[in-house]
């Protein structure tokens, strides 16, 4: 009763890991779709050019807003895949082949 | 009535001096526009900022472009690129220091090759430029753009009378001539810097 309730409890652990690291997995690949796709770091500030009209100076201001990046990306991804291999240290128990 | 003659070419001789004479120019421009753009290249995307921290005099003659001086500062701690991580490493000890520099200046020298048309001369601008407390000489290319008048326009007053001088340039360094990580990290950041220089200076005549 004991083992079996022991081993429901793995496997529903591992369940639940897994899920979580499909979660991750997509959630942070949405996100960084989501936000932009900015191929370079993460930003906190965002350039945007402007130009003087009098001098024709073209001048950068800052958005404060934050734009994630690959190293965002690769955070939940690396996340994602620890979740998922942390799975498997849930196996259940293989039965053992039954002796004739 | 030789008196009264003597007294007008005076008068219009010292007219036309003061016409003549050097105007200076205040860069710290009221209405914050003055950058200088900064960008290396870098393992995934080039670093790119702007400094905004700019000001300085520069003295010019309409009539004499190429007799051109002055020094433009740049605050050091008004770098900025978008992540504020690499903000932090730009403006910390392994790169710029800017506690210690608090300053980047350009203080021009010599204008070579002075050659104007309609108000744009374009020329060689020799100077000592001085990033992390280390000067050398530099020489670069530059436009120098004369405004007559325009200060009010710009700052939406045109009963303010004035001009304005625009200064544009780009060059290129190497940070390790600076003293910026010499010979590190050369695989991941670039060793060469790239300065673009498109800053306003104002005379408002009173």
């Amino acid at each position: 009763m004991i083992t079996g309730f022991r081993l429901m409890r793995k496997s529903a652990f591992r369940s639940i890991l897994a899920a979580g690291a499909l979660l991750t997995f997509v959630g942070s690949i949405g996100y960084w779709l989501a936000m932009g796709a900015h191929r370079g770091w993460s930003q906190n500030r965002v350039p945007v050019t402007q130009t003087d009209e009098v001098t024709g100076i073209a001048f950068t201001t800052y958005e404060n807003r934050f734009v994630p990046g690959i190293d965002v990306l690769g955070a939940g991804v690396a996340l994602a895949a620890f979740f998922f291999a942390l799975s498997f240290m849930f196996r259940s128990p293989q039965p053992l082949p039954a002796t004739p | 009535m030789k008196t009264s003659l003597l007294i007008c070419v005076t008068s219009l001789g010292l007219a036309a001096s003061l016409a003549a004479a050097p105007i200076s120019f205040d860069f710290k421009d009221p209405k914050g526009v003055n950058a200088i753009q900064f960008s290396l290249d870098s393992v995934l995307e080039p670093i790119a900022g702007t400094a905004s921290g700019i000001t300085g005099k520069v003295s010019f003659d309409p009539a004499n472009p190429g007799a051109t001086t002055g020094k433009i500062n740049v605050a050091t701690k008004s770098l900025v690129v978008p992540n504020s991580m690499m903000n932090g490493h730009l403006l910390g000890d392994g790169w710029l220091n800017a506690p210690a520099n608090p300053e980047i200046t350009f203080e021009l020298t010599t204008l070579a090759g002075a050659k104007t048309a309609n108000n744009v001369t374009s020329a060689i601008a020799t100077g000592k430029f001085t990033l992390k407390g280390v000067t050398k000489e530099i020489k670069v290319p530059v436009t120098i753009t004369y405004l007559p008048d325009a200060f009010g326009k710009r700052m939406n007053k045109p009963e303010i009378k004035g001009d304005l001088l625009v200064l544009r340039g780009e060059f290129t360094i190497t940070r390790g001539d600076y003293g910026i990580q010499p010979g590190q990290n050369e695989d991941k950041v670039n060793t060469e810097i790239k300065l673009s220089l498109a800053v306003v200076g104002s005379a408002p005549k009173a």
